[in-house]
């Protein structure tokens, strides 16, 4: 399957192939800065998704590659993580993305506007 | 990391990380590791988490065919080395069947030692006592607790320089990996003014 591109109002959404964990990381990241064992604890919490630590480390050099999110100075041996500018506009694009197929779903299914 | 088998398993997972991973987050990754077995999570599903997340860091930073098929060989004979480590034997040996804590924050000491031991499901209470300057960050006393129960032995301290910096005091303890026993360990604290030392160094002043 060739795979697409989603860009809509809110911009290209840059999140669609980077990863479900992605999305979750930077969903609670949006909530303030975290280190892995907060943000674990975070997303098991919002979304009952409990990350493996390896797919938590694998998402956040990718996302950090991205510059959706940075490394801040580490308290201790852990480094906390902020959710760059860049990060915030390609979260919102993603949800904005999500928001329309989700929308357009319900109304196929005769679900109505929820 | 200390030698317990669910830790020696992640470690073992975490050496198939490549060096420059392992040097930014090798430590927390271990830590992080540590808490969530606290947790409940199986050291088992830990070590593999890490085994698949390195595989795909090898992949990642590997340049070319040749490069991605020695990331894929690194990272296949990193996974038999996990798969040995889980089905070692429970470690005869008197070496590998003591877990080994150090205390490497003073500052934070009664803190770091019960999340330590907390990770290893030790039943081992720390307390703190006033010292004087010289002796807060280390171990004042420790001891077994209670009856002996089955899967026992005792603790031992292991001895470094001071937080200080004087030679002599006990910054780490040695636990027998399959201890069963209820245990007390008294780490000393900085004293507020007026409190008596419970413990004091030879160049202790009062509180």
């Amino acid at each position: 399957m060739t795979p697409v591109e989603r860009d809509g109002p809110g911009g290209r959404d840059v999140l669609h192939r980077a990863g479900d964990a992605s999305v979750l990381i930077l969903t609670s990241l949006a909530g303030g800065d975290k280190h892995g064992y907060a943000l674990i604890k975070d997303i098991r919490g919002f979304a009952g998704v409990r990350l493996g630590p390896g797919t938590l480390y694998g998402a956040l050099d990718r996302l950090e590659r991205l510059g959706l999110i940075e490394a801040l100075p580490a308290e201790d041996r852990r480094h906390p993580y902020r959710i760059t500018p860049a990060g915030v506009t390609a979260l919102r694009a993603h949800l904005d993305s999500i928001e329309r197929v989700r929308a357009a779903g319900r109304l196929r299914l005769g679900l109505g506007e929820a | 990391m200390p030698g317990s088998r669910p830790l020696r398993l992640v470690a073992a997972a975490l050496r198939c990380y490549p060096r420059r991973w392992r040097r930014r987050h090798g430590d927390e990754a271990a830590e992080l590791a540590a808490l969530l077995m606290r947790d409940g999570m199986p050291a088992r599903s830990i070590a593999w988490s890490y085994v698949k997340g390195a595989a795909a860091a090898r992949l990642l930073s590997s340049r070319g065919h040749l490069g991605a098929a020695a990331g894929a060989l690194l990272a296949a004979a990193c996974s038999l080395g996990v798969a040995l480590a889980l089905l070692a034997p429970s470690a005869p040996a008197s070496a590998a069947s003591m877990v080994r804590l150090r205390i490497t924050r003073p500052a934070g000491a009664a803190a770091q030692l019960r999340a330590l031991l907390r990770a290893h499901h030790f039943d081992i209470t720390v307390t703190q006592e006033p010292v004087s300057p010289g002796l807060a960050g280390s171990i004042i006393t420790f001891g077994r607790e209670g009856p002996p129960r089955a899967g026992g032995g005792t603790l031992g301290g292991i001895t470094g320089p001071c937080p200080g910096g004087a030679p002599g005091c006990t910054d780490g303890i040695v636990v027998p990996a399959h201890f069963g026993g209820a245990a007390l360990i008294v780490v000393g604290r900085a004293a507020r003014p007026g409190e008596r030392y419970a413990a004091a160094s030879r160049h202790g002043r009062p509180g």
